[in-house]
């Protein structure tokens, strides 16, 4: 069975862009495309994706918001984050939101498919650009950063 | 398990076969958008297709680094940064590569003149969303009928 993933990115052309991506992988199927925090609480009950990649700086309702209102409704759904920031502290924002994952976009060919994998399995995954390998060294390096 | 070389240099481990690699034959694709997001996402979408891509921001970027080797198509956004648009892409690229070089603009701009200009020019249209069956399709016909 395909992996059903859902794009929430406010950039049409991006969420585009990353659908063609997914289209070549024979085991992902990307099921809807959301263009603000909005309508990803809207549609997800209707296409039941088993991953949602949230953007965070989407305007309205952003990807921190939106996913901890869409956790509080819908705990089984995988959320794996993708932002341009490599900053830690919003890492840690949407971990505490509930995202599984963290994709910076300027690796999307080398992390976005291992990274959807494997918080479909429900395991964290974080981009090794971060330089954090798991959740508790995220917060040793908060922790240690002023 | 297949290597693909980016444009940056890096070679990264693909890890999944691509679906639609044995149904096109591998095609030099020179690429244009002026959003570096959007552009890395269509690079790694290309590429995963199986297609050679020759990433850039600008006209005279996608002219340098082409080099002297000329690609089987042109793909450009049509809004570009800096008063450029896809077709002062697709013209420089023309300019120095032959003007039946086919070319594609990605636009989700529907305005019947533009159509009718760009179809003048033999520049094809392709609008948002974009699907990869419909994109693969369109660069098979067009380097099809260039190598007949």
């Amino acid at each position: 069975m395909k992996l059903r993933v859902m794009l929430a990115d406010d950039h049409a052309m991006y969420r585009d862009a990353l659908s063609l991506f997914l289209d070549t992988q024979a085991d992902i199927e990307v099921v809807a495309q959301a263009a603000d925090g909005h309508e990803v609480l809207e549609r997800v009950g209707e296409t039941r994706p088993d991953v949602i990649c949230m953007d965070i700086g989407m305007r309205g309702l952003d990807g921190i918001e939106t996913t901890r209102q869409l956790l509080r409704d819908r705990p089984e759904v995988k959320v794996l984050a993708l932002s341009a920031h490599a900053d830690l502290s919003r890492v840690a924002d949407m971990v505490s939101a509930g995202a599984l994952g963290y994709v910076l976009k300027g690796s999307l060919a080398a992390e976005l498919l291992a990274a959807i994998r494997m918080v479909s399995r429900n395991q964290t995954y974080f981009d090794p650009a971060l330089g954090v390998g798991d959740v508790a060294e995220l917060l040793r390096h908060l922790k240690r950063t002023p | 398990m297949f290597a693909i070389e980016m444009p940056t240099g890096r070679t990264i481990l693909a890890r999944e076969p691509p679906l639609h690699q044995s149904a096109a034959r591998r095609t030099r694709i020179g690429l244009v958008d002026d959003n570096a997001q959007v552009l890395e996402a269509l690079v790694t979408a290309l590429e995963a297709a199986g297609h050679e891509v020759i990433a850039a921001m600008t006209a005279g970027d996608l002219l340098e680094r082409l080099g002297p080797q000329a690609p089987d198509i042109v793909i450009s956004d049509y809004r570009l940064g800096a008063g450029e648009t896809g077709f002062t892409a697709i013209q420089a690229a023309r300019a120095k590569f032959g003007q039946t070089l086919p070319a594609l603009i990605i636009t989700g701009d529907t305005d019947p003149e533009l159509v009718r200009s760009m179809a003048k020019r033999g520049i094809a249209i392709q609008y948002k969303p974009l699907k990869m069956d419909t994109l693969q399709a369109f660069i098979g016909k067009a380097t099809e009928r260039r190598s007949t």
